[in-house]
């Protein structure tokens, strides 16, 4: 076990070289850079923006460019943002809380609607319930997160005049504006995770439930709750923490639009603004923050794996 | 069965109907009577708002789409900076708040007067005695004097991080006549240099123990590099969540005694246009610049909302031709373009018949512009006489080449460029749309290596800006590569008639001349509508130059 995870960290290093560069390259194949976004209502002299791009080393080559970032990294820097001069590293830890708590609640949105449902639907296969909850759940799964979090958004505001808090407030400052600010956002992206969670909770159960060993379990007169439980719903829930494991990081990492549509200043509205600024070192080090978010809970899933499964060993 | 999970979603759904309904924004609106939308042009200056009852208090709250990248007053001319700026600073002089929108009539800021010499060389400005900076370190609110001046032009006139050298390279020397006197001595003579000193977006005036003090540190935070004698001081920046800002108990008054009316402003930083929206239908938010599609659902949304309509922009939009290319080296061909692209038609077919049309100088400009039927004759689309003039010039069956258009910065133009392509194919005029990135694009035009060229051109106050920067051998934005003698005697001369109405007739006869060598085809403008809760009063919008300080002026009657 030991080795493995030693191996598992020692392959997340290219992993993560790979995506950072892969960002690096991205930000300069698209046209402009931070001096001309900061530029961009002006006409300055040539070599006054030479001079900017200068100061920020933006007149170096492309390979020395991303060298030098690499280095600092591995000093534990993340160097500075071109477009506001504040560390990344400072800027990440203010948003990372925020981004951690909308992920932790869209999970909990999420789960608390997948599981109950993916299971109703399994031990009632084909009944009304079945059809109603694998209706949602399409229906979640086709509305784009962003079309719905702006319905969320707006439609309150336009029947009842009613927006949840725009200026945002930390959990510990104020838990109720917090809420009022975070909920929404997190029932819009839960609703898209809950459906993926919900048809692989119904569709591993029932392949469960079809096993010998559970009809064992019924021959021998257990209860409904104890068959399903105890027995079934534990085994069927190995590929469905596989998702939960993708579905996290995602919520971590990835909520770019969500962020950006309900003003939480989370690691998500960073890549916003730093794409929007042309600022490939905020950009990199946040990427490099929620490619690690990824490797790491990629990890951690294929641990679980031999939690609820004791049959699976790693060596 | 114990697997219905239906207890979370009622506290689910307690919850959020709960926040809904406790929600400051669930308050019931405050009852005004105040109309749909306050007139452009009303009185709201010191003696004007002798009418109506001026309520003070409360916070103003507003939106704004990011962080400024410098807190360095004279760093940026982006409105996430000068948003802040005109909280916190001041100007020498400041355009009129309330006036009718692009009359640009200047006032008395810092300077209570000013006198400008007969030949317009030189201009001295006499200070309010008793001004004080913010009461923060390093100035701790002391007097403001004509040292101060002398040091934030010269900084203006310095190099970078200063982006404003070339702006204000008119001015020779600033000499500090006494300690509450300033004499600026210009290069060359000047009608327009006094709209320089009421630039809302670089002119502001500077402590120079601020700067100096904060040294490299100078522009990281707006707590100590907003320093300045403006209405309101900086009470706390969070960054990518909002700036607050409270009101200066030692405000001078920039003319009109008790101002600013409102106890503070909150400045919020909100991207999503949607959530904007959201904040104002909520009212969250005071006020907004409301997109054109959502325009009807904030009307019919909040009763007696004010809706204030800018139909004139300060921007040259459009085409800028290379007059030293071939074939556009020749005039007719030129000419044969402007009778090509159709104005009307991006105002019918791009904007749904909301945009105004333009000539070289912008409809915004009021004071200077040709008027719109005027404009509508010396633009007007007649493809015909198009193909009658590519035949004179010897192009018969018209020809190819290439209009660039910048990457990444504006999509109307690009969308406008579409348009004008689309037009002057009809008439044989082929022309292959490039996107080129701005830095690169930009590039090129200042080097003269594009043959045309679609973007907001120029943007200015006066005429100074467009005439002789834009149509003058070595104007800074003589994009056009123009050297027309009779344009260069005409701008020469008008930049020296301190008389507006002579000034303007000559002013006209460019703009005239302009439409005839068809350097410039102009593209319409897209009109743009700001919004307003019904209870903030005395609220006339910036959209033309300047960033008038409408916090200064407001209050709120809730």
């Amino acid at each position: 076990m030991r080795d493995y995870i030693i191996r598992r960290v020692l392959l997340m290093f290219p992993t993560l070289i790979g995506v950072t560069l892969a960002v690096f390259m991205l930000m300069h194949l698209a046209p402009g850079d931070v001096v001309m976004a900061k530029l961009v209502e002006d006409y300055v002299p040539q070599e006054y923006i030479d001079r900017m791009r200068a100061e920020l080393g933006l007149d170096k080559p492309l390979h020395e460019q991303y060298l030098f970032w690499v280095s600092n990294v591995v000093r534990g820097e993340l160097g500075t943002s071109l477009w506001s001069g504040t560390p990344v590293r400072d800027e990440l830890a203010k948003r990372i809380p925020v981004s951690a708590e909308l992920a932790a609640l869209a999970m909990l949105v999420s789960v608390s609607i997948a599981l109950p449902v993916g299971v109703l639907s399994a031990i009632r296969q084909d009944t009304g319930a079945d059809y109603v909850g694998r209706f949602l759940s399409i229906g979640a799964l086709s509305a784009p997160n962003f079309w719905l979090g702006t319905l969320i958004l707006v439609l309150p505001a336009i029947w009842f005049g009613w927006a949840p808090p725009v200026r945002f407030v930390p959990l510990f400052q104020d838990p109720w504006t917090n809420l009022q600010q975070m909920l929404p956002a997190a029932v819009a992206m839960g609703a898209h995770s809950s459906a993926v969670v919900m048809r692989m909770s119904r569709s591993t159960l029932l392949e469960v439930l079809r096993q010998d060993y559970i009809r064992t379990a019924w021959a021998k007169g257990l209860s409904e709750r104890v068959v399903i439980i105890r027995h079934a719903l534990k085994n069927a829930l190995i590929p469905v923490v596989t998702i939960w494991g993708t579905q996290l990081s995602h919520l971590l990492g990835g909520a770019v639009v969500m962020e950006t549509i309900f003003s939480l200043p989370g690691v998500g509205l960073a890549v916003f603004q730093a794409i929007e600024h042309r600022d490939f070192v905020q950009l990199q080090g946040t990427v490099l923050f929620i490619a690690g978010v990824f490797v790491v809970m990629n990890l951690l899933v294929d641990l679980a794996y031999s939690w609820l499964d004791p049959r699976i060993r790693y060596s | 069965m114990g697997f219905r999970r239906t207890g979370f979603f009622i506290v689910l759904g307690f919850v959020f109907i709960a926040s809904m309904a406790c929600s400051p924004a669930a308050q019931p609106a405050p009852a005004t009577g105040s109309p749909a939308a306050q007139p452009t042009g009303a009185a709201a200056s010191p003696a004007a708002t002798s009418g109506p009852q001026i309520k003070r208090g409360g916070m103003l709250r507003w939106a704004q789409n990011g962080d400024p990248p410098t807190f360095d007053v004279h760093a940026s001319s982006l409105g996430l900076l000068t948003n802040q700026t005109r909280a916190t600073h001041s100007r020498l002089a400041r355009y009129d708040y309330g006036k009718e929108r692009g009359s640009l009539i200047v006032v008395p800021d810092l300077a209570e007067r000013w006198e400008v010499s007969s030949d317009a060389k030189t201009w001295t400005f006499y200070l309010r005695k008793g001004v004080k900076f913010h009461n923060v370190p390093p100035v701790n609110g002391r007097e403001l004097v004509a040292d101060d001046i002398k040091y934030s032009y010269e900084r203006l006139m310095g190099p970078a991080p200063n982006i404003w050298k070339q702006a204000y390279s008119f001015i020779d020397k600033v000499e500090v006549v006494d300690k509450y006197t300033v004499r600026f001595q210009l290069k060359q003579p000047s009608a327009s240099a006094l709209y320089r000193f009421s630039d809302g977006e670089s002119a502001w005036i500077v402590a120079r123990e601020v700067i100096e003090g904060l040294g490299a540190d100078y522009g990281k935070t707006p707590q100590k590099s907003l320093v300045g004698t403006g209405p309101f001081i900086v009470d706390s920046y969070d960054r990518g969540v909002a700036f607050k800002y409270k009101r200066n108990p030692e405000f001078f008054g920039t003319g009109v005694p008790g101002t600013p009316y409102i106890d503070g402003e909150e400045i919020l930083i909100i991207n999503d246009a949607a959530a904007r929206l959201a904040a104002f239908l909520s009212k969250q938010i005071d006020h907004f610049s409301v997109p054109v599609a959502d325009l009807d659902r904030v009307k019919s949304s909040i009763a007696g909302v004010q809706i204030i309509e800018n139909k004139g922009s300060n921007t040259i939009g459009g085409a800028v031709i290379n007059v030293t290319q071939k074939p556009f080296d020749n005039v007719k061909v030129r000419q044969a373009m402007k009778y090509g692209v159709s104005q009307q038609r991006i105002i019918d077919d791009l904007f749904k018949g909301a945009g105004s049309w333009n000539g070289f100088i912008p409809n915004g400009l009021t004071s200077w512009a040709l008027s719109q039927d005027e404009v509508k004759q010396i633009y007007k689309y007649d493809p015909e006489k198009a193909k009658q003039l590519l035949t004179e010039a010897g192009y018969p069956s018209g020809f190819k080449g290439e209009i660039m258009v910048f990457a990444g910065y504006n999509q109307v133009y690009i969308d406008m460029t579409e348009f004008m392509v689309a037009d002057l194919k009809k008439v044989g005029i082929d022309l292959t749309l490039k996107l080129d990135p701005v830095a690169a694009g930009r590039k090129a035009v200042e080097e003269g290596n594009y043959f045309v060229n679609v973007s907001a051109q120029i943007t200015g106050a006066e005429p100074d800006e467009f005439v002789k920067d834009a149509l003058v051998p070595g104007g800074s934005r003589n994009f056009s590569r123009l050297n027309d003698p009779k344009v260069t005697e005409l701008a020469t001369k008008q930049t020296v008639i301190v008389n507006q109405a002579e000034r303007k007739k000559v002013v006209d006869e460019i703009s005239r001349y302009v439409g005839e060598i068809a350097n410039y085809i102009p593209a319409p403008t897209q009109w743009s509508y700001n919004s307003a809760q019904p209870y903030l009063k005395n609220y006339f919008p910036d959209n033309v130059a300047t960033d008038e300080p409408v916090e200064t002026f407001v209050w709120l009657d809730r």
